[in-house]
């Protein structure tokens, strides 16, 4: 059976879709049969940020309007053959509430996947309900920066109104050299302010926006960091990112000053 | 983050976790009266303040009474 995850966020652009999509190509490549479902149906994205746009057939809509089969909806990703992407590219449902059936199309993809992963709308709107109703465990994505902490503040109330099996914290876009210096909000303050665990942390990147889902550089940091939340999440460990890691000592102090001057 | 920030991240939430609406305080003064007007003669309604305190909520409750109500307890 399936772990039904969703992922979601208090304020839009903090970046649920890049980890929804690159947790779930790093869960695959650990061999978890993985799917990754657009319930963002007002901005989805999900297609392009895993790479897969030009391969779309049918998408979660027409699943709902029952005009194919969700395994029909279903696309291999490129990045690995345990990796699939149920994509939203419809217009369909803009502006609609997302129809309940969400929850039984999901229900019908638990036996054929280790994991299922929600890509869900920000904020607690309609959509917002659904896609928490058919998931059991949640994962809120923050950045480390007030507006964001706040919004999650409110995601998480509501989140703790649902009887989930478990809500964790992914920090992401974390600039070591801002956190070294504290001019952002490190993991640990970020626990204490939300009451709720920090899973995983994601270095901020140029590699998350220019390289699709599953195909980051072995070298970039945020590799790395998928690795790790992947089997925080999978396994239950607690291991951290080291954001830290190059921002510290001698060696550092110049490394930051010249991340400040470009 | 630096000090600063992390307490005004705190008062945010703080503000932001204390969501009784005007609706939801008029029912609780309601209740209160209610439950005070068995033991005494009320002169005003209850006045309360729900106010943020080290993560915990600090409630005061102000009200003042004509006279007292006098009861036996039933053994
Ligand atoms: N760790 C990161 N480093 C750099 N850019 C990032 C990072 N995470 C996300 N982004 C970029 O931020 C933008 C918003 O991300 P996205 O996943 O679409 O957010 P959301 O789905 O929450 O609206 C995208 O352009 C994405 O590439
Ligand atoms: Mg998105």
């Amino acid at each position: 059976m399936a772990r039904k995850i969703v992922i979601t966020s208090g304020k839009g652009g903090v970046g649920k879709t890049a980890i929804a999509a690159n947790l779930g190509a790093r869960l695959a490549k650990n061999g978890k049969r993985t799917c990754a479902l657009d319930a963002d149906f007002g901005l989805n994205n999900l297609d392009v940020v895993a790479g897969v746009e030009n391969l779309v057939v049918y998408d979660v809509s027409d699943c709902l309007e029952g005009k194919c089969r969700a395994k029909q909806a279903l696309i291999q990703s490129p990045a690995d053959k345990n990796f699939y992407v149920l994509p939203s590219v419809n217009a369909f449902l803009k502006g609609k509430t997302v129809p309940d059936e969400l929850g039984s199309l999901i229900s019908g993809l638990e036996t054929s996947f280790d994991f299922v992963l929600i890509d869900c709308p920000a904020g607690v709107g309609g959509g917002f309900h659904t896609a928490v109703s058919a998931a059991d465990e949640a994962l809120v994505v923050v950045t480390p920066h007030i507006s964001s902490l706040r919004d999650a503040d409110k995601v998480l109330s509501v989140l703790r109104s649902y009887s989930l099996k478990s809500v964790g914290i992914i920090v992401n876009r974390v600039r070591g050299d801002l956190a070294v210096t504290g001019d952002v909000f490190t993991p640990e303050q970020i626990e204490t302010a939300l009451k709720a665990e920090v899973v995983g942390i994601i270095p901020e990147d140029d590699s998350m926006f220019l390289c699709n889902a599953g195909f980051l550089p072995y070298d970039a940091p945020p590799n790395k960091a998928f690795k790790i939340l992947a089997s925080n999440v999978a396994e239950g460990k607690r291991k951290m990112y080291d954001y830290a890691s190059g921002y510290t000592g001698f060696f550092g102090s110049i490394r930051r000053s010249i991340k400040r001057n470009i | 983050m630096k000090r600063d920030n992390v307490i005004r991240l705190k008062r945010v939430i703080d503000t932001d976790r204390l969501s009784l609406t005007a609706e939801s305080m008029e029912l609780i003064v309601n209740d209160l009266s209610v439950a005070l007007s068995d033991y005494f003669v009320l002169s005003e309604a209850p006045v309360i303040k729900v106010s943020p305190k080290d993560g915990k909520y600090e409630i005061d409750i102000r009200v003042s009474a004509e006279a007292l109500k006098t009861f036996l307890p039933v053994p």
